[in-house]
């Protein structure tokens, strides 16, 4: 059997929810609910910035050998507007505090594709194990949506964000 | 059936030993994909083969799909096949392909 490995979102350091095959919603609250409760405001001038989510993933089940080469990118066509951002960055294994302030050291998710995605198992480094089964892998990569005063209201239409791993 | 699972694999080794576990196939003479689904079963003969891995895509954030590849190095080229399909794609031997 090959190994299952799922995108969690995170509420802790080792703590987190499945969303393999679920949304992330970013928005005015600090969880991991998909409802239409707190929603992001436009604000009358400059930027409004959402609660981070981060996102990790997580080994269900094993692999014979060994998983690595952990990759999280984009499809590198942003279906919002320019007023729209997506920013990310990759905190490693320190899970810190869930914030609605502007990210530090952000970068344009969408500018992370295939051919140029984030490492993710650069400080949680593999080959991960069958010993690692059931436990979370790799570095935990954090984002943040920012909207300004010239976006348009309404609900966004979903974006993808890709994990890919090698496994033997 | 999770997509990882629609094919399992199989080696041969020059004494006529199978696996079914690990990455090196420098030693082997055969190489086998069998689906479990009812997809085109694929095989590699009478070429130098190196290694092999998987593949695995997962989309989050309103997603959800997942794809699969199960990866060849053999000398000179390697093959992917798609766990969801079946389709096959030769390419560069150190072509990494990303979905």
């Amino acid at each position: 059997m090959a190994a299952t490995i799922q995108i969690h979102e995170m509420s802790g350091a080792d703590a987190g929810t499945d969303k393999t095959s679920g949304t992330v919603r970013f928005k005015m609250a600090d969880n991991a609910t998909v409802d239409a409760n707190n929603p992001m405001v436009i604000p009358g001038a400059g930027s409004d910035y959402s609660y981070t989510k981060k996102l990790r993933a997580y080994m269900e089940a094993p692999p014979n050998t060994q998983v690595g080469n952990l990759r999280w990118y984009s499809d590198g066509s942003k279906g919002w507007s320019a007023e729209i951002l997506m920013s990310y960055k990759n905190i490693g294994t320190t899970f810190g505090s869930q914030y609605d302030t502007a990210m530090s050291g952000g970068t344009d998710f969408f500018s992370k594709t295939s051919g140029s995605p984030i490492d993710g198992d650069g400080t949680d480094a593999g080959p991960f194990v069958p010993a690692d089964d059931n436990t979370y892998i790799g570095d935990i990569i954090e984002f943040q949506m920012t909207i300004t005063s010239a976006s348009t209201q309404g609900t966004l239409a979903n974006e993808s964000c890709t994990l890919a791993y090698d496994e033997i | 059936m999770n997509v990882p699972d629609r094919y399992t694999w199989e080696a041969e080794k020059e004494d006529g030993e199978i696996i079914t576990i690990g990455g090196d196939l420098s030693s082997c003479v055969r190489f086998s994909l069998r689906s479990t689904v009812g997809l085109p079963s694929h095989d590699i003969i009478g070429v130098k083969m190196k290694n092999r891995f998987g593949r695995g895509f997962i989309q989050g954030m309103g997603g959800g799909t997942r794809e699969y590849l199960h990866c060849v190095v053999c000398e000179g080229f390697r093959l992917y096949v798609r766990s969801t399909d079946g389709v096959i794609l030769i390419t560069p031997e150190d072509y990494e392909l990303y979905l």
